[in-house]
């Protein structure tokens, strides 16, 4: 295999890696905490490439679009969690994948109610409308290495929060002991609308970087959230860390496996294998260890 | 129970009383189109098209007022069935036309056959059904898949193209249109792959085009996955580096807008395209670019055709729909104008088109068009008319 | 989840009125409305053997769907070679949808709560890729149903007035031999390895296997419906097997009401129903589908089932804890 086609495969494996991780510290995130597994997550991604479309649309200036997007997403969430998330705290698992699917079956149809049914574009914002040299062979977008380098970023920026602030501290408190925070005078319910937007939108991030990069259709968060869902049961359901890794593990395992897949069992084995590679590895790890690489025991 | 009933008394009537002097009063017809899912772009278009004839008709087909049935195919052959068993048992509609892709018109051939319904299809002709399972009820007014894309080959070899990678979305149109292309083609097949019908992010299979060495690529993909492959592709470096080549489904009108300057120089074959010139054309267009502020897709094109055609086949029975023979000697005839100037039907229902080449420019006012770069084939069949037992 | 109860009489004569309607409709001669019957009744036993697992076993198994379309498949496969007689192709569809039961429940039921929720998904994501890599098979275009299932000699799943009252038929069927099994010993130890785990080891009893013995049971009875689907619609897809079906056989399963088995009949028949209803009324129909699977999951006690025996509530507490 060509060293240029390595260096850009790796690339995109940790692109995708770096967007699926985005949505599975939401996923873990609002699990560890609330002890809520939210189906609506793709919903989010998908919101935020709506809300970019729609703001690109009317200023020429692709920060104030992201600016207020981003400030859409967080009222919508907000409003969400008050209103439809709050009483699913105290319910069981079934309970809560059901009603965050039926969100997300209505969320699907309000956008085509709202924007219709045609895709909507984006147009990448100038600056990084280019592509960088690498090597004598390769030319790699600007604009994705630039999402690879949001998403750690915004990584980043929330383990400063979660470790660095009181915000932080409160949340931790709450995945670790959550009947005890509130004995200690913290508002819990804050709390928990905190954390259910700040997940919300890390997805939302997801949509509007990829919104320029693909099309902007009801449902196009829907295999992402899947995938995530892959990525949080690999790599444990609450850990951060087995986020990290899990993500990582399966944005590279997905687009290798495409690439080499076909290639070793012939097109049509090949391409199953190659689609359906992420779930054989979470299938391999349950049935090795069943809470996942990270997850509590 | 009464329904039933009252069903048996009217088709006793007609029976005794029709010897085909019976006249509508009005006509039903179901319009299917895959409006949502992966095709919505094309459904959207054909819909438009479809909506510019009905005003040049004043809503009526043949002189009779129409009522339409409306049915949402999502490009889905499944979802197709059960629509078109809608249409058919419940709507209880005289005809029905539409349908955005080749695999859902396979699926839908059962069903008009078990009813005896007439379906006049929009776009896309699968090979199948251009040869041995040739169905006297089906009438495709768009192109034949490969008859669409057969010139290409031969023009990648003209245009010097020396180590070919082919690439498409994979369902039943997909393969056709991507083989159609290699038949033609003389020089090196580097690549011939498919990817999944809802994928649209091409990054990796990108990069494999890169490594790969090949100095051309043939890529068929519609629609939404369309523009995102051609907006990737130049953000990838390979714009202008490698050239592109497809049949219109690439770069359109209704992608315009969203790729770009991005889409100049992407070498297409087509059988209608907006800069056509005849008088059925220019009056589509002129009211088109009207209504909807830019020029028509060939989807819209084709559209408008299926209407027209139906139209002259009402006219000529005198309303009387409901005889299925008479409105298919009618059909068949196909004496409407075209917006592709010449078209006839061949003996397999099917056109006999001609095709072009043609390429994505830039007007003065730097708005993007296909212009004509030749004429590929004049007035041709398609490959398949000799397997199909109709004659 | 409802605790144990008494029907009422009110009770069984709705049921009665229901069982009378389904079987009169296929004589009045409109396909349209015999096949949505038969739609129902093939929806009614998927989401009946859901139950088993959702409400009886506790296990929410968000991959029902591939044992649907592993029965789908095989109803269209086996006539390529030259098979057509229900009483191969049933058994079958039965036998290939309990070996891939087998084989996924063995390692899904090494995981419990949302793991076992995702790993079921997982698994029936791969058997969708493999329906849509199959290109022979039209990949993921699917194909046309080459010859209808024959019931005997020339009786034909294909006429849909046989469609149906096959399926009605082997509904009440599947429906009394579940009735029976969760009546049963077996149907007991299920029972209590979903409300309290630790008191069965302490019996002496393994969850493990009562659990994989009920999976590959209830996952080879909902291939049945599979079969009548691919008769009903004469085409054999892919889209059978997505994880969207998986999550719609839930919402049946909810909407009826869990550990019922009558419930999610009921929630089956008032799905196909409202999605008729509904998108005649208006385009964005799914937007009123999804809401209403909101509402019902936070404000309602339980489902139809419920309502049915006068005892539907509004929410004034949380459900309390279970998965």
């Amino acid at each position: 295999m060509a060293l240029g086609l390595l260096i850009e495969q790796t690339f995109n494996g940790l692109q995708l890696g770096m967007i699926l991780f985005l949505m599975a510290i939401g996923v873990t995130l609002a699990f560890g905490v609330m002890n809520l597994i939210n189906l609506a997550h793709g919903s989010m991604l998908m919101l935020g490439a709506y809300f970019i479309a729609a703001a690109s649309a009317k200023t020429p200036s692709y920060l104030i679009a992201f600016v207020v997007a981003m400030a859409g997403i967080a009222l919508v969430a907000a409003l969400l969690e008050v209103t439809l998330i709050r009483p699913l705290y105290a319910r069981g698992h079934l309970d809560q994948v059901l009603a965050t699917f039926g969100i997300s079956i209505a969320l699907n149809e309000l956008v085509i109610w709202i924007w219709g049914r045609e895709a909507m574009f984006v147009s990448l914002p100038e600056a990084l409308d280019g592509f960088v040299q690498i090597g004598s062979n390769i030319q790699y977008p600007v604009y994705r290495l630039a999402i690879t380098s949001v998403a750690i970023l915004a990584g980043l920026a929330l383990f400063a929060l979660l470790s660095r602030t009181r915000l932080g501290m409160r949340i931790r408190a709450g995945a670790e002991k959550g009947e005890m925070i509130g004995a200690l005078g913290v508002n819990v319910r804050a709390l928990f609308t905190a954390v259910f937007v700040i997940s919300a939108m890390l997805a939302a991030l997801g949509g509007v970087m990829l919104g320029p990069l693909l099309a902007v259709q009801s449902g196009m968060g829907d295999p992402l959230l899947i995938l995530a869902l892959a990525v949080v049961v690999i790599g444990g359901i609450g850990s951060l860390k087995g986020a990290l890794v899990a993500s990582l593990l399966v944005g590279l395992t997905d687009t290798f496996g495409r690439m080499v897949f076909p290639d070793l069992l012939g097109q049509l084995v090949g391409n199953i294998v190659a689609n359906a590679s992420v779930y054989i590895l979470m299938a391999l790890v349950i049935a090795i260890r069943p809470t996942g690489l990270f997850g509590k025991r | 129970m009464i329904r039933t009933t009252l069903a048996a008394i009217a088709a006793t009537c007609l029976a005794f009383g029709s010897a085909g002097a019976y006249a509508q009063q009005k006509i039903k017809l179901g319009l299917i189109l895959g409006l949502s899912g992966p095709l919505n772009v094309v459904g959207a278009e054909q819909k438009r098209g479809f909506d510019i004839a009905m005003d040049h008709l004043g809503g009526k087909l043949g002189g009779i007022p129409v009522e339409i049935v409306q049915a949402d195919s999502k490009a889905n052959p499944s979802a197709t069935v059960q629509e078109f068993s809608r249409l058919i048992e419940k709507d209880k509609v005289d005809l029905i036309t539409g349908l955005t892709a080749s695999n859902e018109i396979i699926a839908a051939m059962k069903p008009i056959t078990d009813a005896k319904m007439i379906f006049v299809g929009m776009n896309g002709g699968p090979a199948p059904l251009a040869g041995e399972q040739c169905n006297p009820y089906y009438f495709n007014v768009s192109f034949q898949n490969a008859q669409l894309t057969a010139g290409m080959g031969s023009y990648m070899v003209n245009a010097g193209v020396k180590k070919l990678y082919l690439i498409g979305m994979d369902y039943e149109a997909g393969h056709e249109h991507t083989h159609a292309a290699r038949k033609g083609y003389s020089g090196d097949v580097v690549a011939h792959t498919f990817t999944p019908l809802s994928q649209v992010d091409f990054a990796a299979d990108i990069a494999k085009i890169r490594a790969s060495g090949a100095d051309g690529v043939f890529a068929f993909y519609p629609g939404g996955p369309g523009i995102a492959f051609v907006r990737q592709w130049n953000q990838a470096g390979l714009g202008g580096k490698i050239p592109l080549f497809s049949n219109i489904a690439l770069s359109e009108p209704t992608v315009f807008q969203a790729q770009g300057k991005t889409a100049m120089g992407i070498q297409m074959s087509a059988v209608y395209f907006a800069a056509m010139d005849n008088p059925a054309n220019r009056k589509f267009v002129a009211d088109f670019r009207v209504k909807f502020g830019r020029d028509p897709a060939s989807y819209a094109g084709l559209a408008y055709d299926a209407i027209m055609l139906i139209d002259s086949a009402v006219r000529a029975v005198k309303g009387d729909v409901k005889n299925t023979e008479a409105l298919r000697a009618a059909l068949k005839k196909a004496d409407f104008q075209s917006v592709r100037g010449d078209f006839r039907f061949n003996t397999n229902q099917q056109p006999i088109q001609s095709t072009y080449a043609v390429v994505v420019d830039a007007r003065p006012d730097n708005s993007l068009y296909l212009k004509e770069v030749k004429v590929a084939a004049k007035n041709a069949p398609d490959d398949f008319v000799a397997k199909c037992p109709m004659k | 989840m409802m605790a144990p109860h008494r029907p009422a009489l009110g009770f069984k004569l709705i049921l009665g009125t229901l069982l009378l309607a389904a079987l009169i409709v296929p004589l009045l001669g409109e396909p349209y409305y015999t096949k949505l019957i038969a739609r129902m009744a093939i929806l009614a036993i998927a989401a009946m053997t859901l139950d088993l697992l959702v409400g009886y076993a506790g296990l929410v198994s968000f991959g029902h769907a591939a044992f649907f379309g592993l029965g789908v498949y095989t109803a269209g496969l086996l006539p390529m070679l030259g098979i057509q007689q229900a009483i191969i192709i049933f058994p079958a569809a039965a036998l290939i949808a309990g070996l891939f039961a087998l084989i996924s429940g063995a390692v899904s039921l090494r995981a419990s709560g949302l793991y076992f929720i995702f790993i079921t998904l997982a698994f029936s994501q791969m058997v969708f890729y493999v329906g849509q890599g199959l290109r022979m098979f039209g990949g993921d275009d699917g194909f046309q149903l080459k010859a209808p299932t024959l019931l005997i000699g020339n009786v034909s799943l294909g006429n849909p007035v046989v469609l149906a009252y096959t399926m009605i038929g082997a509904l009440v069927l599947l429906t009394w031999v579940s009735h029976r099994l969760t009546r049963s010993r077996f149907g007991q130890t299920i029972l209590a390895a979903r409300d309290n785990e630790s008191k069965l080891s302490a019996l002496g009893l393994a969850p493990y296997p009562h659990r994989l013995v009920l999976y590959v049971i209830a996952c080879s009875m909902c291939s049945v419906a599979g079969v009548g689907f691919a008769n009903l619609m004469e085409y054999v897809s892919p889209s059978t097997m997505s994880w969207v079906v998986s999550g719609e056989l839930l919402f049946m399963v909810i909407l009826g009401s869990a550990a019922t088995l009558i419930g999610p009949i009921l929630g089956a028949v008032v799905f196909v129903g409202l999605e008729q209803v509904l998108s005649e009324w208006t385009e964005h129909w799914m937007f009123w589908l999804g809401a209403l699977l909101v509402l019902r999951v936070l404000l309602l006690k339980d489902g139809l089932y419920g309502l049915l025996l006068g005892k539907w509530a509004l929410r004034r507490q949380p459900s309390g804890s279970h998965q």
